[in-house]
C-alpha cells in the first residue's frame, strides 16, 4: 500500500510546493520588470514584429501574413516563415491594450512560468513526489541556457518554446498514466494541442522537440503494449501526428516558400552548424568565444542529474531506472553540441538539420532532459531512506543552491533604452528595418535591401496616372487613368499572396512581379480603373488551414469516440440481450 | 450497500428529494477506488487497476440501487439492487443505461482468474462506463447549495470569457486607427490623435507638413470634425495652424473643409470643421502651417 499513499494527480497543483515553483518562476522574470529594455542579439526586432503583427490585425487580418512597414515600406512576407505563436500573443496584446514591450515582456513571463509549471507537472506525474518535482522544475529553471535565451539572447520564441516542451511532455506521459478511457483522450488531445503550441512558437526547436516528444512517447507506447493497454496507444498516436497537422496552417507555407526567398542565406557562412560548435570547457566555464556571458554554462546542472540519476537508480532501480533514459537523451542532446556532434550536422548529409545554425540551441531540451532524470533520481533516491520533513527540507535547500549557484550570475539583463526601437508604423517604415540579419526572407527577385525608404505607393507609370492611392498596411486602395494599355509599378515586393480587385475600369487589370522583384499592376486597355491591391494569404496557406481544419477535426472525433455520444459497438458477448431486460 | 439509514436516497428523483450522506460518501468511496486503481494502472497493474474500477462501479450501483428500494426493504439481492440503480439511473437522465448494463453484465462474467489468464482483455470500454457513472454521480452527490454555486461559478466564467472577447473585438475593430506621415519621436505617435486623451498629442517633425489619416472601423456618415490643438505639454513649442480636412470614401475623396486655429495657446485650443459626407472610410488631416517648431494634434473627433 505504500505506493498507493503517494500524491494523486488531484493535489498537485494544491502544494505549497507548487506555490514555491510558481514564485521562482515569477522572481526569475522579475529582473525584465526593472528596465525599459535590455542589450539582447536582435536589438529590439521582436517588438517590431509585434507592432507589425498588430498593425495587420487591426486592420483586419486574423493571421497576418506580411510585415508591411519593413524594408522602407517595401514590406516582406516575414510571418509566412516566423513561428507565429508569440507574435500572435504579443501583438493581440499590443493591438488592444499593451505598449509592445509590456506586451513582450508579459509573453516573458507566461514563458517562465510554463517552464517551471511544466517540468514539475512533468517530475510529478513521473514520480508523485512533490519534492522532487520541486527540485527538478528549480534546477531547469535555474539552467542558464534557458535564462541567457531570455535576458542575453532576448528570443522570446526560443525561450517559449522550451516553456511548452514540458508541459507538451507532461500531457502526454499524463495521458499514458491515465485508466480512466475518456481523460486520457481528453490528455492527449490537449498534448497535440500543446504540441502545435509549441512547433508554431519556434520552428527549429518545435520540430526538435517533436522528435524528441515522439521518442518519449513512443517508449511509453511500447511499455502500454507490453502491459496489455495496447488500447491505450492509439489516442497517442493520433494526437503525436495530428499535432504538426494543427500546425500545418503556417508551416506548410513556411517549408513550401522557403525556396523562392534567401532563406539559403540561413545556412550560409556565419550560420553554418559547423562554426558553432562549443567545447566541453564552454560547458563549465565562464570562457566563452562568442558571447559575453556564457549561458552555455550547464555542464554543471548535467553532472548534478548525472550524479543523482545514477545514485537514484543505484538505491532503487525499480524508481529510478526511467531517470537513466531522460539523462541518456540529455547526455546524447549535449553531445549533439560538441565537435564530436560533427557527423550528424555536415552538410549533404541529414535533410534541413543544417537549419538549425546553432546546435547549442539543443543545450535547451538537454537541461529539461537533466532536470527531469534529476527530479527522478532524487525520488527513487530518497523515497524510501529519508522521511517527509527532511525531504522537504533538502529540496528547499538543494533549489537555494541551484539558484545561489547556477542561475545568479545568469538572472539578469543589461540595461538599455527602447528609445531607439520603432514602436509605430511611420517610424519602422520611416528607416530601411529588417528584423532579420541575413536578409533571409526577402523574395529571391530581391537583389539586395532597398537604399532608402519608399516615397510613395506608386513607384513609376507607363501610359497611366495616378488620380489617387491609398495604402492601409498591406491594402491598398488605387484610382488609375490609363490612356493606353500601360503598366504602374508599385513601391512594394512581390511575392505570392498579392491579389488585385478591379472594382471598375475597362478590363480586369493584373499584377505581376517585375524582374527586380516588385509589384506591376498591367493596365489591358485604355480608361480609369478602380483597383484594391492586397496581400492576403499566399496560395498554399490554403493547403495549411485544411490540413490543419483536418487535423482539428480528427481530435475533436477521437474526444467524440467513446463518449455517450460516440459510443464504439458493444461485442456480441457483452451487448444486453434486449434493451431493458435482466442482464 | 443495502442497509442504507436514510430512506430517501439520491438525488433529482422525481419527488425532487436532495442529496444525503450516505451516497455523498458511497461516491467518495468509489472515488477513492478509482484512484487505487489509477496507482496500479500507472504501475502496469491492469488486472488489479479493473478490480478497483469494478469495486467502483458496484459501489455506485449499490447506492443508486438502494435509493427507492430502502423505503420499502432493508435487504435486497445484489443483482436485483443493481437492476433497480439501472431503472433509477434511467429515470435520473443517464444516458445509455443499455451501455452500463453490458458493463455490469462483463463483470459478472469475468472472474479475477479469468482475467489475469486473458492476453489482452478489453477493459476500457468498462473502465469508460465507470468514468462515466462516476462524472454522473459526483454531479448528484453535490448538495444543493454546492450545485448553485457550481452554476454560478460555470456562468461567471462564461460571462467573464464573453466580456473579454467582446472588449478585444471591440478594442481591436471597434475604434478608429490612426497612420500619419511621420511623427516627431516614439512618445508622440499618431495613434495618440485618436486615443481619446487630450493629454497625449501626435506630434509631426520640426518645420514638417505633413498628415494624418483616422482610419473608421466601418464606413458611416460625417457631419463634422472636431480637432484639438497639440502644444507639446510644458514644452509649449508648436502647434497646428492651418488644416485641410478630407473625407474619403472607399473609392477616393467626397468632402473637404479648410480651417486654422487661430493663435497658439497653452490651453485647450478647438477647432470645429463641418464635414458633410456619406460612407466615409477615412479621414485625413493635412497640417498646412504651423504655430513654433511644428504642427501637431492631441485628438480628432468625428462626428
Amino acid at each position: 500500500m505504500q505506493k498507493l499513499a503517494r500524491g494523486t494527480s488531484a493535489n498537485m497543483f494544491r502544494d505549497s510546493r507548487f506555490v514555491l515553483v510558481v514564485a521562482v518562476s515569477v522572481g526569475l522574470w522579475i529582473p525584465l520588470t526593472h528596465l525599459d529594455w535590455f542589450q539582447e542579439f536582435d536589438f529590439g526586432a521582436y517588438v517590431v514584429r509585434s507592432v507589425q503583427w498588430a498593425a495587420e490585425l487591426r486592420a483586419g487580418h486574423l493571421y497576418p501574413r506580411w510585415a508591411p512597414d519593413l524594408y522602407g515600406g517595401y514590406g516582406e512576407p516575414l510571418f509566412v516563415f516566423f513561428a507565429p505563436a508569440v507574435y500572435a500573443a504579443s501583438g493581440l496584446l499590443t493591438a488592444t491594450f499593451l505598449d509592445p514591450v509590456v506586451a513582450l515582456k508579459l509573453v516573458a513571463l507566461a514563458g517562465s512560468l510554463l517552464s517551471g509549471v511544466g517540468v514539475y507537472a512533468l517530475i510529478y506525474g513521473e514520480t508523485r513526489q512533490a519534492d522532487s518535482a520541486l527540485l527538478g522544475a528549480v534546477a531547469y529553471l535555474a539552467a542558464p541556457y534557458r535564462l541567457g535565451d531570455l535576458f542575453d539572447r532576448g528570443d522570446f520564441s526560443e525561450f517559449c518554446c522550451i516553456g511548452v516542451l514540458p508541459v507538451v511532455l507532461a500531457l502526454y506521459l499524463a495521458a499514458t498514466r491515465e485508466a480512466r478511457p475518456f481523460r486520457a483522450r481528453v490528455l492527449a488531445a490537449c498534448a497535440g494541442l500543446a504540441h502545435a503550441v509549441m512547433i508554431a512558437t519556434h520552428t527549429i526547436l518545435g520540430l526538435w522537440g517533436t522528435l524528441l516528444v515522439g521518442v518519449v512517447v513512443f517508449v511509453r507506447c511500447v511499455a502500454l503494449y507490453r502491459s496489455g493497454a495496447w488500447r491505450r496507444v492509439l489516442p497517442l498516436v493520433v494526437a503525436l501526428v495530428c499535432a504538426p497537422g494543427i500546425a500545418a496552417a503556417y508551416v506548410v507555407p513556411a517549408m513550401a516558400y522557403r525556396s523562392i526567398t534567401h532563406s539559403q542565406a540561413l545556412i550560409d557562412g556565419f550560420y553554418q552548424p559547423q562554426n558553432h560548435w562549443i567545447s566541453l570547457r564552454d560547458l563549465f566555464t565562464d570562457h566563452s568565444y562568442l558571447f559575453p556571458r556564457n549561458f552555455n554554462r550547464v555542464g554543471s546542472l548535467v553532472s548534478v542529474a548525472l550524479a543523482v540519476t545514477v545514485a537514484g537508480a543505484a538505491l532503487n532501480f525499480r524508481r529510478g531506472r526511467s531517470g537513466l533514459v531522460w539523462l541518456g537523451i540529455s547526455l546524447g542532446l549535449v553531445g549533439l553540441t560538441l565537435p564530436v556532434g560533427y557527423g550528424f550536422w555536415r552538410p549533404g548529409g541529414l535533410p534541413l538539420v543544417q537549419f538549425i545554425q546553432f546546435p547549442w540551441r539543443l543545450l535547451g531540451p538537454a537541461v529539461l532532459f537533466a532536470s527531469v532524470a534529476l527530479g527522478i533520481g532524487a525520488a527513487a533516491a530518497t523515497e524510501r531512506r529519508v522521511g517527509p520533513r527532511l525531504k522537504t527540507g533538502g529540496a528547499i535547500a538543494a533549489s537555494a543552491a541551484l539558484l545561489l549557484l547556477i542561475a545568479w550570475p545568469y538572472a539578469s539583463a543589461r540595461p538599455v533604452s527602447s528609445e531607439n526601437i520603432p514602436r509605430d508604423s511611420e517610424a519602422i517604415r520611416a528607416q530601411i528595418l529588417s528584423t532579420t540579419s541575413a536578409d533571409e526572407f526577402l523574395p529571391l527577385a530581391v537583389a539586395a535591401r532597398p537604399s532608402s525608404p519608399r516615397s510613395a505607393l506608386v513607384s513609376g507609370a507607363e501610359a497611366a496616372t495616378i488620380d489617387f492611392s491609398w495604402s492601409d498596411g498591406s491594402r491598398h486602395t488605387l484610382t488609375v487613368t490609363a490612356t493606353k494599355p500601360g503598366v504602374v509599378r508599385l513601391a512594394h515586393y512581390g511575392f505570392p499572396g498579392w491579389s488585385i480587385h478591379t472594382r471598375s475600369g475597362p478590363a480586369s487589370a493584373t499584377l505581376d512581379t517585375d524582374a527586380a522583384g516588385m509589384l506591376c499592376v498591367h493596365l489591358p486597355k485604355s480608361g480609369q480603373y478602380q483597383l484594391v491591391v492586397a496581400y492576403g494569404q499566399p496560395p498554399l496557406a490554403w493547403v495549411g488551414f485544411a490540413v490543419t481544419g483536418l487535423s482539428t477535426l480528427v481530435l475533436g472525433l477521437m474526444l467524440l469516440r467513446g463518449s455517450s455520444w460516440w459510443p464504439p459497438a458493444l461485442s456480441r458477448a457483452s451487448a444486453p440481450e434486449q434493451k431493458g431486460g435482466a442482464a | 450497500m443495502a442497509s442504507c439509514p436514510i430512506a430517501r436516497v439520491g438525488p433529482r428523483t422525481e419527488g425532487g428529494s436532495s442529496v444525503n450522506a450516505t451516497f455523498a460518501d458511497a461516491v467518495a468511496r468509489a472515488q477513492l477506488c478509482i484512484d487505487r486503481g489509477l496507482s496500479l494502472f500507472r504501475d502496469g497493474f491492469l488486472p488489479e487497476c479493473h478490480e478497483y474500477m469494478v469495486k467502483a462501479l458496484r459501489l455506485q450501483l449499490g447506492v443508486w440501487g438502494s435509493a427507492e428500494r430502502n423505503a420499502d426493504s432493508g435487504q435486497s439481492e445484489p443483482q436485483a439492487v443493481q437492476e433497480q440503480a439501472l431503472l433509477v439511473l434511467e429515470r435520473a437522465g443517464y444516458r445509455r443505461v443499455d451501455r452500463l448494463r453490458a458493463a455490469v453484465r462483463a463483470d459478472e462474467l469475468t472472474s479475477s482468474d479469468t482475467l489475469a489468464h486473458t492476453p489482452s482483455p478489453d477493459f476500457d470500454w468498462i473502465w469508460a462506463e465507470v468514468e462515466r457513472l462516476t462524472r454522473f454521480s459526483a454531479g448528484h452527490a453535490l448538495t444543493p447549495r454546492a450545485r448553485k454555486l457550481r452554476r454560478i461559478r460555470r456562468s461567471s466564467l462564461a460571462g467573464a470569457l464573453v466580456i473579454l472577447v467582446l472588449l478585444i473585438g471591440c478594442r481591436l475593430w471597434g475604434r478608429p486607427r490612426a497612420e500619419a506621415s511621420a511623427i516627431h519621436s516614439e512618445p508622440h505617435s499618431a495613434e495618440n490623435a485618436v486615443d481619446g486623451l487630450e493629454a497625449t498629442e501626435w506630434l509631426l517633425p520640426d518645420g514638417t507638413p505633413g498628415w494624418v489619416d483616422v482610419v473608421l472601423p466601418a464606413a458611416r456618415s460625417v457631419h463634422s470634425v472636431r480637432l484639438i490643438n497639440a502644444h507639446n505639454m510644458f514644452y509649449a513649442d508648436r502647434a497646428t495652424r492651418a488644416v485641410h480636412v478630407t473625407a474619403f470614401t472607399e473609392r477616393g475623396p467626397s468632402a473637404s473643409v479648410d480651417g486654422s486655429f487661430a493663435a497658439f495657446s497653452q490651453s485647450r485650443s478647438v477647432l470645429d470643421l463641418p464635414l458633410e459626407a456619406r460612407d466615409v472610410a477615412r479621414i485625413r488631416v493635412e497640417i498646412l502651417s504651423y504655430f513654433k517648431l511644428g504642427g501637431g494634434l492631441a485628438e480628432i473627433e468625428i462626428k
